[in-house]
């Protein structure tokens, strides 16, 4: 990992966000690197607002937060537009939904994670685990093998099957999403 | 008795602070009783004490004591049983201790059922202080903070405990020292909290203001209002008004003791950590 | 030990206090440290340790205190409105002198303030709480794995002075978790508490060389007093001004007295630098990040991490900012160890506060700007 991945989660809260953030952190760490995950909540249990953080990197992390990550993954909107201002320059923007009829920015990306989760894994709660899957398809910060191994370990005995469908399905989401805006950036 | 203050007592420390007349002396003396004929070690009694009057008798008991925060004793005594429960434990708290500003940890401690014994001066004055009002002070008694009268009503200690779940709950007074030894070893015989109230007496800071004219008056008053709990249930309710019931007042062994519960804790810890 | 692994802030807390021999911990839940009161709750009971909620945090001192005088090592943890309700208690321990440790994750106050926001505002409450004239440690770690090392250090502290020894913490060291890979550096001994004498006679106070006195755990055969009244030596109140005086300074005097000991400071790129940082806690992350930066550009800056925060390091700090061009202390309050490195200058070098109480960390770019401005 030559990059230092700052990465930024928002979601509600009870959506799984801090968990999401905990396996990516412990994914990298597993293949080396220095992580440190944090995360803020409003004081509602459930139902607030929920960003959770993930820096990750070969070199030691002191400031523990991000400023402007260069990977934003947005659970609660599909309004790309007022979320392009937060990222890095040359950052990532990855959306939970389907992209309207209008031409996108390249480093903005559409991911149907709660659709995925609901349709396909038939789990909506495993929506978080879509989104690591998306998060390490899109970006490779870390390895799939590192973070399915992490998925498995912070998930319920029981559900394990359950969540490695999750992880799957949002990494061939991630894929299929590269693969498109590839052709399109060729056609 | 003599023998019992040679015993039980850091002589050295005499005379102790009470003023002439005060309840507080009957109380401990009746307490060393207690403690002679549970057979009990001074070395395995642990006595704590909030502030106050009250709060002193540790200075003078022989064991392995401590004198505390104003109304925190209960919680002192709650960390010392828990990490060695072969200790006997007994709090002392005064009725400003323990139900004013110690309140909270009173009702807790009724709730949580660990094996101590507390034993609560209730003179119904702040002493020490000079003889303000406490929440067990009578509606209608003159208090330097009560120039004009007590409007406040008077919590009746041992029904609060017995609500809050403690599970061996008596009244005795200084009038009633023989009894009052009784109690105390029946509540340090009782595996679970229980409290032993005292009805006892400050002739200079109550008494004085509330025309008692001396204390042997105040230990009459005591023995003219309290009625032993078996005989009050026989009376009418109203030959009752403005006495109080002595005696045991509720025993249940119910409950499961705090530690033996925790128990269940410790165990069901100790059979996750096996694979 | 040597495995690298993923543990948040108060989680190293706890697992340092473990190691350090810690076997009861009594609290009451409060936001941002409440974490800590869960792994004691899960870690104690396997252990030969109990848990305890309390009813409020004032029961929870008082509940240490007593356990401690049992000989068990004993632990609460809380946050601002929390830790002032313990004041009274903590100075009960200081006079009395129980060992306890008290795990303060600080959030924005005063009152209820922001529940969820660091805030660095406690730095002086820590140091004078309680009223009257005490000692106490106070032990400031930046990261996870110092979270866990220095709180094991602090229960050792609290066994070898018979002090209260407080962990100040704050939200984000609390709640972020990071790598943290032991190694044999962060080995927690364990030190336990000097015992009576068998051979000579027991004085609870005894005045002895290193100023501080045996402890009697209870139920070992010593019976004596414990009191929150000024004592003599036999640990029985007295009003008599010589006892009174003496027993006071040497209760006071004893921290000074070991300060080599207690003292924990960290010095990064000082001795060459035009402008010191001075930081302690997180926001010493972000002071060590613009250090850290400025050196790859050439800029002679460095920092001073008070580690143990009381006693504060005085001599430390005097010699690192002697001949300096400006010394900079940032801090999440209104300015509170500015004032302490203030009177430690005294006048010889320009102390510049750079502050923030919007309930975020000061950043490293803050810091890097200030700096520039001053060059």
């Amino acid at each position: 990992m030559s990059k230092r991945w700052e990465v930024r989660l928002i979601g509600t809260g009870g959506q799984g966000i801090v968990t999401a953030s905990i396996i990516l952190a412990v994914a990298a760490l597993r293949e080396g690197n220095n992580v440190v995950q944090s995360q803020n909540y409003g004081p509602e249990v459930r139902g607030g607002y929920s960003t959770a953080y993930v820096i990750a990197s070969e070199s030691s992390i002191l400031y523990p937060k991000i400023d402007r990550p260069n990977v934003l993954l947005v659970m609660t909107s599909t309004d790309y537009e007022k979320y392009l201002r937060d990222i890095d320059d040359n950052g990532m923007l990855i959306m939970n939904g389907e992209p309207g009829p209008e031409k996108v920015p390249d480093n903005v990306y559409f991911i149907p994670i709660t659709n995925i989760a609901h349709d396909e894994v038939e789990r909506p709660i495993t929506a978080n685990i879509v989104c690591v899957g998306a998060v390490v398809g899109l970006t490779g910060m870390v390895s799939e093998a590192a973070a399915l191994a992490a998925v498995e370990e912070h998930v319920p005995a029981k559900a394990v099957k359950i969540n490695r469908r999750a992880f799957i399905l949002g990494v061939r989401a991630a894929r299929e999403a590269l693969a498109k805006r590839e052709a399109s950036a060729t056609s | 008795m003599g023998e019992l203050h040679e015993k039980y007592l850091r002589m050295n420390k005499m005379p102790h602070i009470w003023c002439a007349g005060c309840g507080n002396g009957i109380i401990m003396g009746a307490f060393i009783t207690a403690i002679d004929r549970l057979g009990y070690d001074k070395d395995e009694v642990a006595a704590v004490s909030g502030i106050g009057c009250s709060g002193r008798i540790t200075g003078y008991l022989d064991f392995n004591t401590i004198h505390t925060t104003h109304g925190r004793a209960l919680a002192f005594a709650t960390g010392i049983k828990l990490t060695k429960p072969r200790l006997k434990v007994f709090v002392f708290m005064g009725d400003g201790d323990a139900v004013a500003i110690g309140g909270n940890h009173l009702i807790h401690a009724c709730r949580r059922n660990l094996d101590m014994t507390a034993v609560i001066f209730n003179n119904h004055i702040y002493g020490m202080t000079g003889g303000q009002f406490s929440p067990t002070t009578f509606k209608n008694k003159s208090a330097t903070t009560a120039p004009y009268g007590t409007t406040d009503p008077d919590f009746d200690i041992a029904q609060l405990c017995i609500g809050a779940g403690a599970t061996y709950v008596a009244r005795g007074t200084s009038y009633h020292a023989r009894l009052l030894t009784d109690l105390i070893v029946k509540g340090a015989e009782h595996p679970g909290f229980s409290v032993i109230e005292v009805i006892t007496h400050c002739p200079v800071n109550f008494g004085r203001r509330n025309n008692f004219e001396s204390p042997a008056q105040m230990l009459l008053w005591q023995k003219e209002h309290g009625v032993a709990a078996r005989k009050a249930k026989a009376m009418p309710l109203e030959d009752m008004e403005g006495k109080f019931t002595i005696g045991e007042l509720y025993r249940s062994t119910e409950i499961p003791e705090y530690l033996e519960e925790y128990g269940r804790v410790i165990q069901a810890a100790n059979e996750e950590k096996q694979p | 030990m040597a495995e690298a692994k993923l543990l948040s802030g108060n989680d190293a807390c706890v697992q340092g206090a473990l190691a350090a021999g810690v076997r009861f911990f009594a609290g009451y839940p409060i936001t941002p440290s409440t974490e800590i009161a869960n792994a004691f709750a899960r870690e104690l009971p396997g252990r030969g340790g109990i848990f305890m909620q309390m009813e409020d945090e004032i029961a929870s001192m008082g509940a240490i205190i007593g356990a401690s005088c049992t000989g068990t090592k004993a632990v609460t943890a809380t946050s601002g409105p929390g830790f002032s309700l313990m004041q009274e208690n903590i100075g009960y321990a200081a006079v009395a002198e129980i060992p306890c440790v008290i795990i303060n994750v600080m959030r924005y106050g005063p009152s209820t303030g922001l529940p969820t926001s660091p805030s660095q505002g406690d730095f002086m409450q820590t140091r004078w709480g309680p009223h009257g004239d005490h000692p106490v440690i106070v032990i400031a770690p930046y990261t996870a794995r110092e979270a866990y090392r220095e709180t094991g250090r602090a229960v050792n502290l609290s066994e070898r002075y018979r002090v209260p020894v407080i962990v100040l913490m704050d939200e984000i060291l609390g709640h972020l978790r990071e790598r943290v890979e032991f190694r044999d550096e962060d080995l927690v001994q364990e030190i336990n508490r000097k015992g009576p004498d068998p051979d000579s006679t027991f004085l609870p106070y005894e005045y002895t060389e290193d100023g501080v006195p045996p402890f009697a755990n209870f139920g070992t055969g010593y019976r004596y007093h414990i009191t929150g009244l000024i004592h003599d030596e036999t640990g029985f109140p007295t009003n008599n001004p010589v006892e009174v005086d003496r027993i006071m300074r040497r209760v006071n005097e004893k921290i000074e007295l070991h300060r080599r000991d207690i003292a924990r400071t960290q010095f990064v790129e000082v001795d060459d630098a035009d402008i010191l940082v001075v930081a302690f806690g997180s926001v010493a992350r972000s002071a060590h990040e613009a250090v850290r930066t400025l050196r790859q550009e050439g800029k002679a800056v460095g920092m001073v991490r008070p580690v143990t925060v009381w006693p504060f390091p005085d001599e430390d700090i005097r010699k690192a900012a002697a001949g300096k061009k400006a010394v900079i202390v940032p801090e999440m309050n209104l300015g509170q160890m500015v004032r302490e490195v203030e009177r430690v200058v005294a006048g010889t070098v320009p102390v510049h506060a750079l502050n923030r109480i919007d309930g975020l960390l000061i950043t490293p770019q803050e810091m890097r700007d200030l700096i520039e401005d001053i060059q």
